[in-house]
């Protein structure tokens, strides 16, 4: 059964990513090492927001540390207070999880981003990628400016040093950019239906339900897809 | 057009209505009454000179705005000066409470309020904590009725001004204003802190004079009287300062910028007349209301908990919380049978958050989405409530029998 | 005379759609697969998502055929608003018809894939269907361990 079960957690890091999303490093309190499967989330809880049933956030980093990451845009009150938190407060939190990962092994995959919805893709990718996957890896990834990209600098380096790994950066705001990002909104309807390949879709609930919408238009079946989509905290 | 007030009795205000709607939200907003809107036309297509113009039409708006403000101003113990017409409760609430802010900001910035006030009021504060003010929240007791000796402790000299409704609109709990007023006395240093009640859900049920309660400001809106709604007033005690929100053209004696709406102020002052007039007979008319559909609901549906103070209520509302099942779900199938309620529910509003109310007055969280507000009026009648009485039970049940918090079912697995 | 108030065909249909769309009115007032009145029933699986806290809660029970791996029977209990009640109503209804959804496919029903067949949830309703995805996965999770632990 499912029921939040809530571990403290100490931040022992901080990381500014952009003007507005921090890196948040959690250790647990209590000596046990997190467990987590990458694309999974933690319920964050803080009990001052009148927010009882807590806000989640998924995990950014790798399992096989001590700490687990969470990236946090300041868009709402909830996480305005996160990125004001300082290293060596304490937080609640839940055990890490969900369902958004893929559970074959030999597939290629095909991530869909935009903004903030990096964040368990990241988690996905670098793991995929630390075990010298031979995995096909394709990572389509959508915001506003070329400097509103989260990890950009990591995902140049990932790309560099993998060759099964290709990132399209789709900007959907800025005019004058350089060759290397691509104008515009991600097309759904342009991405390829093809054999054996999952495709993990990740952003706000209206760019899940358009992607989504855009491949099964491209007759990708259900079963081929994953969604996660981030209500605005 | 002379202003025109007759002594109607009540059988005559009363009509049907439509269909098989039976409205039980009249906390939410109250119909207008049918002569108000009668009195009202001419106001919009005879009289439609602007009141600041100095032509004979306009003068004649002028000395209509004129009338209703000596009228509501009587009707609260007030002086015709002290009435600043709004566009309604809520900006009421912003002029008193951002207007003393601002004008007093050289004194102090404390302020104080309850954490059961008007979804305005706790807006207001949370914005003014943002800009340099310090907000102190004064707690309720678990029937939600205000901690005058707690409320009072928080007082310094930094402290301007107070805002306590008179009556809470989700509970109807009356709330002890005119004692905090008289206690404020002697801790009061220059005649701060201020004292502001919002009186809305108030003044159609319980006596609201601004002398006998001891207030500064008092809010009050059009749509909770049987008025039209779009207009609302602000008290303000002469001697009271205040820094204007809107500006312009000076209207409202430079309080309250903008073409004054002659059919909406005139139409107010007429409500309020009305509702004033029969106070008194309609409150014993309410109260042996909802004393029978509370006697009746809790012997129908035992396992019902009704919230607040059942001692110091106003007779027209009754807010009532439901075991294992959820607020909008009741409202629903309520509305599916031609009944009007409210909820307090998260996934009913819009930003997804509880009612403030119920979590203020310490109610179980397992508990917080599972209540209705059924708030009676004018034209409810005991057919409405025998209605309701026997239509609830049975959404009771139905939902209770989806719910997976009861009957816990034996699985083998 | 002008009408004032212009509506388009699926708006005059669906006064109400911006909040409840026919589908969801439906699925709330005669919700299909709901357990009720009974005490006992014998499932394959079981999950449950969420609290009253939350102010929504499913628990899910379903029926695999061991043979075609594909879920036959889905019933649930819900507390939550007329929204979560609908989707839950919904995937129940989307996972059992015809001859039921094959365990690989129901895994993937993704919250997009219930609101499409509602015909639409207000985005601040969007969690509802989430819940019925997390509850169903529940379910499925629960029968797969203990299948696999049966073998």
């Amino acid at each position: 059964m499912h029921q939040p079960s809530k571990r403290i957690f100490k931040i022992v890091g901080k990381k500014d990513e952009l003007a507005n999303v921090v890196t948040l490093l959690l250790a647990p309190t209590d000596g046990i090492s997190p467990v987590f499967i990458p694309g999974q989330y933690i319920n964050v809880f803080i009990p001052e927001n009148n927010t009882p049933e807590g806000k989640s956030y998924s995990i950014s980093n790798i399992p096989g540390s001590d700490v687990i990451t969470i990236t946090v845009k300041s868009i709402g009150e909830f996480s305005k207070f996160l990125c004001a938190m300082n290293v060596g407060d304490t937080l609640e939190a839940s055990d890490p999880y969900g369902y958004f990962y893929s559970e074959q092994n030999n597939t290629s995959l095909v991530f869909l981003a935009a903004g903030i919805g990096i964040t368990p893709i990241m988690s996905m990718i670098k793991d995929l990628l630390k075990e010298n996957n031979t995995r096909k890896i394709s990572l389509h990834y959508s915001n506003a400016k070329v400097n509103s990209i989260l990890f950009k600098d990591e995902l140049n380096e990932l790309e560099e040093q993998n060759q099964n790994l290709k990132v399209t950066h789709c900007i959907t705001q800025e005019k004058n950019i350089t060759a290397e990002y691509k104008a515009g909104r991600i097309v759904p309807e342009d991405i390829q239906n093809e054999q054996n390949t999952e495709y993990l879709i990740c952003g706000s609930i209206s760019f899940v339900r358009d992607m989504w919408d855009g491949l099964r238009k491209n007759g990708i079946k259900e079963e081929c897809i994953y969604t996660e989509a981030f209500f605005s905290h | 057009m002379s202003f025109f007030v007759l002594k109607l009795t009540l059988s005559t205000l009363r009509f049907k209505m439509r269909n098989k709607e039976i409205y039980l939200d009249y906390a939410a907003s109250t119909p207008i009454g049918k002569d108000v809107v009668s009195f009202m036309i001419p106001y919009f297509d005879q009289s439609y000179g602007n009141p600041s113009s100095l032509h004979s039409r306009g003068r004649r708006s002028r000395e209509v705005i004129e009338q209703a403000r000596s009228v509501v101003a009587e009707i609260i113990g007030a002086k015709s000066d002290e009435i600043i017409f709004t566009g309604s409760g809520t900006e009421a609430n912003n002029l008193a409470i951002f207007g003393i802010a601002k004008a007093y900001k050289n004194k102090g910035n404390h302020i104080i309020i309850s954490d059961i006030e008007h979804k305005s009021t706790m807006e207001i504060a949370h914005t003014l904590s943002k800009e340099g003010f310090e907000v102190s929240i004064a707690p309720v007791t678990h029937e939600g009725l205000l901690d005058i000796e707690k409320c009072l402790a928080l007082v310094k000299k930094e402290t301007i001004l107070i805002s306590i409704m008179l009556v809470n609109n989700e509970l109807g709990t009356i709330q002890p204003v005119k004692e905090l007023a008289s206690r404020l006395q002697a801790l009061r240093v220059d005649k701060l802190p201020l004292l502001h009640t919002d009186a809305c859900q108030a003044v159609t049920l319980i006596p609201v004079n601004v002398t006998d309660l001891g207030v500064d400001l008092l809010t009050l809106n059009s749509s909770k009287v049987y008025g039209p709604n779009g207009v609302g007033l602000l008290y303000k005690k002469k001697v009271v300062m205040l820094t204007p929100l809107i500006v312009g053209g000076g209207q409202e004696n430079n309080l309250r910028a903008g073409t004054e709406s002659v059919p909406l102020i005139a139409g107010f002052a007429y409500a309020l007349q009305i509702a004033e007039e029969n106070k008194a007979s309609e409150y014993i008319r309410l109260q042996n209301l909802t004393m029978y559909l509370r006697e009746e609901l809790q012997k129908r549906i035992p396992q019902l908990l009704i919230n607040g103070s059942k001692k110091f209520l106003v007779p027209s509302v009754t807010h009532i919380t439901s075991p294992h099942i959820e607020g909008e779900s009741m409202l629903l199938m309520l509305d599916h049978e031609g009944i009007c309620v409210s909820t307090g529910s998260a996934c009913s509003a819009f930003d997804l958050k509880p009612s403030h109310v119920l979590s203020a007055i310490g109610q179980d969280t397992d508990l917080i989405h599972g209540s209705l507000r059924i708030s009676i009026g004018r034209y409810t009648t005991k057919e409405d409530l025998d209605h309701f009485l026997h239509v609830f039970p049975k959404i009771v049940f139905n939902l209770t029998n989806m719910s997976p918090l009861v009957k816990p079912i034996t699985v083998t697995v | 005379m002008i009408n004032f108030f212009k509506k388009n065909k699926t708006e005059e249909n669906n006064e109400d759609s911006w909040l409840y769309s026919d589908n969801v009115k439906e699925h709330f007032f005669n919700p299909q697969n709901c357990l009720t009145n009974e005490e006992e029933y014998d499932a394959d699986g079981y999950g449950v998502v969420g609290s009253a806290t939350c102010g929504d809660m499913m628990a899910v029970w379903i029926k695999v055929n061991e043979e075609t791996n594909a879920i036959y029977e889905c019933k649930w209990r819900t507390f939550g608003c007329p929204s979560a009640i609908a989707s839950t109503s919904m995937m129940s209804v989307m996972v059992s018809e015809n001859e039921g959804m094959q365990l690989s496919r129901a895994k993937r029903l993704t919250p997009e894939a219930i609101i499409e067949r509602l015909v639409g949830l207000p985005d601040r309703k969007y969690h509802c269907s989430v819940l019925g995805h997390l509850a169903l996965r529940e379910a499925i999770k629960n029968y797969e361990t203990l299948y696999a632990s049966a073998k």
